[in-house]
């Protein structure tokens, strides 16, 4: 399936996608953390992959393990967003200063 | 991704002048935004500035701490940003004084986004202009 809406219209993909974009994780946490069979796991985790939405990579350690990634346009708008907000308070902080030089 | 605003500043004024700038409303009101703050852990507040789209003007705070000449922190609702918390850490230098500030708990931050994202940006277009055309041709 490599169309990204179904990718996403399923609820538990856009679980599991939203607990990767918190905390990459490999399919066995996944399994853990949403009561499912590995197999179940790895079917979404496909799903999400093939539509760029996860980034799979094996685990230098140990090369059984698969971890995932969500990669997600949506972190660099927040970044932005930050970045933004980081700019205000930088302003804000400097009118403190204006401030503090208007009063006795 | 940055999971907090960290900014210093020094202020060639003793701590207790920077104190009452952030602890008195009409202080405060002045040079952050106008706002119905009072001096008490636990005391709910608004700022209010002029709305944009997305943004309906209103920072929803709670006063979390309060040590005086020292440090205060509040809670920071408002648009796109929940559960963040806003704090100012003063210390004396000699005669100037450091103004510590940080905004944190961003964590929300990127759900909201995605979830924005997959609400509208795209994903919604995306069920109008092409899946529902699509359904109803079926038909």
């Amino acid at each position: 399936m490599t169309d990204v809406f179904k990718a996403i219209a399923d609820p538990t993909r856009r679980e599991i996608l939203l607990s990767l974009a918190k905390n990459p994780e490999n399919v066995n946490t996944i399994s853990e953390k949403f009561n499912m069979s590995r197999p179940a796991v790895s079917k979404h985790i496909k799903i999400l992959s093939d539509n760029k939405l996860v980034r799979i990579e094996t685990d230098k350690s140990d090369n059984r393990q698969r971890n995932c990634y969500a990669q997600l346009e949506a972190l660099s708008e927040v970044n932005l967003f930050i970045k933004q907000l980081q700019q205000f308070w930088e302003s804000k902080l400097d009118g403190l200063g204006n401030y503090l030089n208007t009063i006795e | 991704m940055n999971k907090s605003i960290k900014l210093t500043k020094v202020y060639d004024f003793p701590v207790e002048k920077i104190w009452k700038a952030l602890t008195d409303q009409k202080a405060l009101s002045e040079w952050l935004m106008p706002c119905d703050f009072e001096p008490k852990v636990g005391h709910k507040f608004q700022f209010k500035t002029k709305p944009y789209p997305g943004f309906d003007g209103i920072t929803n705070c709670e006063v979390l701490e309060l040590k005086e000449n020292e440090k205060l922190s509040f809670s920071w609702n408002g648009g796109s940003l929940k559960n963040t918390i806003v704090s100012f850490t003063l210390t004396p230098q000699n005669q100037q004084t450091r103004l510590d500030f940080e905004h944190s708990g961003f964590e929300g931050l990127v759900n909201n986004f995605i979830v924005k994202k997959i609400l509208s940006n795209g994903w919604r277009n995306k069920i109008l202009t092409i899946q529902l055309p699509k359904y109803l041709s079926n038909d």
